[in-house]
């Protein structure tokens, strides 16, 4: 129980950094997925999903209205729901359930990301509310208003990783003790997939005009020369 | 200046910190305008010598606003700097004000997410997956804090003192280090990052054999295809690729002599009948 709270509260702070709060990279799915691995004694974990999350959220960019996944509950869902699971499932190959949480936890991206607009259209009513306070000059009260706003965000994180972690948990215990063995071979294939996404990712950004094509493929040539001296 | 009524560097600096909470009650209708009217209430109520003049400083600031959060502190730092200017009366008209406040977010909007959103924040993560990938964890993790955070904690705290000090003319500030030129050079960095994660991550894929070099090859045209068209976003290419990758896998198990009906039996039926 004192497992699942710590991942439903690194899941509070992490939907904090995503928009609201800081936004010092916390949420980042490399950096949650690692330090919930941290918390619950499995960094192994956490590094390997972590990678995959942070690849595939690599790109997307919280601007302005945009409706951005939600990868910073989603990694502690993963990783946290990942772990509880292979303590729970010792007869379990550990591939199997690393394939099903990411599959959950890619699901709870989205569903992450719907919560955020909800949220956004709830805060609507804070304006109206801020500008009753601005006309009676109670400025503690619009301060509160704000952070109301805050403390929305957190609870709104809280309560994706807790739905996130219950369906992940409930459907892993039913799911995995009967395929377990016939899932297991596929994580390795789909983990080769989901690194060759980063390419058109990463290349998306950073190669968008011809004179960045010369530092790629010096970047190929850098990366083959220390994988031919087996420093790669 | 009315009542010798002056912003202090420490009201900037409560300013400053305030404002990494500017998102808090981000809304579709005003955006980040209630931020903006949080992280200015310590020049607000330095400025204001009557709960008149409060009011008035706190509607003024409650209308629409939307910059990048991180550049946002300019904006902070010139309004601040205007606010102050209107009580010797030499400052601008509300009007213009909001005018003003419109013009630098757009500014400071596209330069902020070009730099921190669109080239800081996936080098980074780069950076952060290529050593996490040598089996160096922590030093990923670190390398990809630290690398996001100088410059952003850089931009953020020195752009409320700068945009006060340069008023009117913020936009012609961005410290000693050009946001644009850091852009730039920032981009190249991550081109040649991109090739060697390239590089990296397909000798991987390779390592496994041929069939991880055919996969990571098609996979690699695959979602290109997809997420440069922008037919789908990149979640639902990874969960189309990883049930696609999955059902592959169990169909050559059936084929290769995988216990198939086993799997049927035991496996997916009851489950379904469950479920139903």
């Amino acid at each position: 129980m004192a497992e699942i709270l710590k991942i439903i509260i690194a899941g509070g702070i992490s939907s904090l950094d995503s928009t609201a709060a800081w936004q010092v990279m916390i949420s980042q799915p490399l950096v949650n997925a690692v330090v919930t691995g941290l918390i619950l004694g499995d960094v192994t974990t956490g590094a390997v999903l972590g990678t995959l999350f942070q690849i595939v959220w690599g790109g997307s960019l919280p601007v302005g209205a945009s409706a951005f996944p939600d990868g910073a509950t989603a990694g502690v869902i993963g990783t946290g729901g990942a772990i509880l699971l292979k303590k729970n499932l010792p007869g379990i190959d550990g591939n199997a359930v690393l394939l099903w949480s990411l599959l959950i936890s890619l699901g709870f991206g989205i569903i992450g990301a719907r919560t955020v607009i909800y949220m956004r259209r709830m805060n609507e009513s804070l304006m109206r509310r801020a500008d009753e306070f601005a006309r009676e000059g109670k400025v503690a009260s619009l301060e509160l208003l704000h952070l109301v706003g805050v403390v929305v965000s957190f609870v709104r994180g809280i309560l994706v990783t807790a739905s996130g972690l219950l369906v992940l948990l409930i459907s892993g215990l039913a799911v995995l003790p009967k395929l377990g063995s016939t899932l297991s071979p596929a994580f390795q294939p789909v983990q080769i997939v989901i690194w060759s996404m980063g390419i058109s990712i990463f290349c998306a950004i950073f190669v968008r005009k011809k004179s960045r094509i010369v530092p790629f493929v010096l970047g190929l040539v850098f990366a083959a020369c220390l994988a031919w001296g087996h420093l790669l | 200046m009315k009542g010798g009524r002056k912003v202090r560097r420490t009201d900037l600096l409560l300013a400053g910190l305030r404002a990494f909470y500017l998102q808090g009650s981000w809304n579709y209708e005003r955006m980040q305008a209630l931020g903006f009217c949080f992280s200015l209430v310590p020049v607000a109520r330095r400025l204001s010598g009557s709960k008149a003049e409060l009011v008035s400083f706190m509607r003024r600031h409650l209308g629409f606003f939307n910059t990048n959060p991180v550049m946002a502190s300019y904006a902070i730092g010139a309004t601040a700097r205007l606010e102050e200017d209107r009580l010797s009366g030499k400052g601008l008209s509300d009007e213009e004000l909001v005018r003003f406040k419109g013009s630098i977010s757009s500014f400071f909007g596209s330069v902020g997410d070009e730099l921190f959103w669109g080239t800081l924040r996936p080098l980074s993560a780069l950076l952060g997956i290529l050593l996490v990938s040598r089996g160096d964890t922590f030093a990923g993790v670190v390398f990809l804090l630290v690398s996001y955070n100088v410059p952003h904690l850089y931009y953020r705290l020195r752009g409320v003192f700068s945009g006060y000090d340069a008023g009117l003319a913020v936009t012609k500030t961005g410290g000693r280090i050009s946001p644009l030129a850091l852009s730039k050079w920032l981009g190249i960095t991550g081109a040649f990052l991109g090739g060697t994660y390239t590089a990296a991550f397909f000798l991987m894929g390779a390592g496994t054999g041929s069939k991880g070099a055919i996969l990571f090859l098609g996979g690699a045209l695959v979602s290109y295809y997809l997420l440069r068209k922008r037919i789908l976003g990149a979640t639902a290419v990874a969960i189309i690729l990883t049930l696609a990758v999955t059902l592959l896998v169990l169909f050559a198990c059936i084929l290769t002599g995988g216990d198939a009906l086993g799997l049927l039996r035991h496996g997916i039926a009851p489950l379904l009948l469950r479920w139903a």
